[in-house]
Formats: C-alpha cells, sequence, structure tokens
C-alpha cells in the first residue's frame, strides 16, 4: 500500500477536494436541468466520487501512522465532529427561529468544514505534541 | 510518566530519527516521549527496553506527564 509524506498527503487531499467544489459548481446545475431520472442522479452523484477518494485516502494515511500520530488524527477527527456538530445544530436552529429559506445543498458544505477544522486541529495538536507543524 | 529515553539514546550516540527507525516511530513521536509530552503505550514501552537492552521498569516511571 502507498504511504505519502505529510506533505504529499496534504496536496493530494487538496486536489481531491478542489476537485469535489468544481464538481459543486459545474455539475450541479446540469444535473438539476436534467429531465432524465437517470442522468440528473449519476450528475448528482458525482462529487460524491472525489470525496469518497478523499476518504480512502485519509484512511490509507492514516494507517501507516505510528501510534502517537494515529492519536492526534483520531483526536483531531473527534473534535472537529464535535465541533461542526454543535456548529450546524445551533445555525440550524437560528435559520429555523428566523424562517430562512434553505434547501438540502447547505449539507454540501458540512464535510468541507469538517475536513477544514480537523486539518486546523490536526496542524495544531502536533505543533503541541512534538513542536513542530509538519 | 518520566523516562531515561533521552539519556540512553544519547550513551548509543543514535539520533531520535535512528531510534525511530529502530522502534518503527516517527522522530516526532520520539521527541514527544524524550520531552514527557507523550507516554508511549505498551507495546511500544517494551520495544524501546528491548532496542537498549533494559527491563521496562528501569526506564520508566511513573509521575508527571501530559497525554
Amino acid at each position: 500500500m502507498v504511504h505519502y509524506t505529510n506533505s504529499q498527503f496534504q496536496l493530494r487531499f487538496s486536489l481531491l477536494m478542489a476537485v469535489f467544489v468544481l464538481l459543486l459548481v459545474l455539475v450541479l446545475p446540469i444535473a438539476t436541468g436534467s429531465k432524465n431520472a437517470l442522468v440528473k442522479a449519476a450528475l448528482a452523484l458525482l462529487p460524491a466520487v472525489p470525496v469518497m477518494l478523499a476518504i480512502i485516502l485519509w484512511a490509507r494515511q492514516v494507517l501507516h501512522l505510528d501510534e502517537l500520530e494515529q492519536r492526534i488524527h483520531v483526536r483531531a477527527l473527534s473534535v472537529a465532529a464535535a465541533v461542526v456538530s454543535v456548529t450546524s445544530i445551533v445555525a440550524g436552529l437560528i435559520l429555523v427561529a428566523f424562517g430562512a429559506d434553505l434547501n438540502g445543498g447547505v449539507l454540501f458544505w458540512v464535510f468541507g468544514a469538517l475536513a477544514l477544522v480537523y486539518g486546523f486541529l490536526r496542524k495544531w495538536m502536533k505543533w503541541r505534541y512534538t513542536g513542530s507543524w509538519d | 510518566m518520566k523516562n531515561r529515553v533521552r539519556e540512553l539514546r544519547r550513551k548509543r550516540g543514535w539520533s531520535q530519527a535512528e531510534l525511530g527507525e529502530r522502534v518503527d516511530v516517527s522522530r516526532q513521536t520520539i521527541n514527544a516521549i524524550e520531552t514527557g509530552k507523550y507516554d508511549p503505550s505498551l507495546p511500544l514501552a517494551f520495544k524501546l527496553a528491548q532496542v537498549f537492552k533494559q527491563r521496562i521498569e528501569s526506564m520508566f516511571e511513573p509521575g508527571e506527564g501530559r497525554q
């Protein structure tokens, strides 16, 4: 199994996230306008592909790390999940209370927010444990 | 937990990276263990004891540590 250095991993992860955002912006409007249900579903699910690839990449990367690095990843992911969950609940309640008209599209950003918060926390925790940012 | 990893490593003239390679962890993990910021798991503590040919209890003793 291939194991990347931290910077190689971050580059690949960021590229997959960029493809995800690009597909959201480019493909989703086409899916919305499509009349054929099969084409609509296929196009709508296309942005999920880079997300799944990113998750596989992350899991393979973490499996190759030593115990401290795995601990840092798991802790960062746990805190990020808690932060994003609480934020989405609070934001959802506030928006409902103020009668905001939202569609399911806002859910796209949950994974992005999770990845962003997790990435920041991982860097910070690594620095706290090892004094190194990389 | 207090440990003698840095002292034993320096006695042998090994770098943190060299010791890391011997016990299959990163240089940063060795640094975190030496500075007391991370207490190794039991299997890793045994690996370290084996590499230094020491008894585990002579390398690690209870004390303040950050986890």
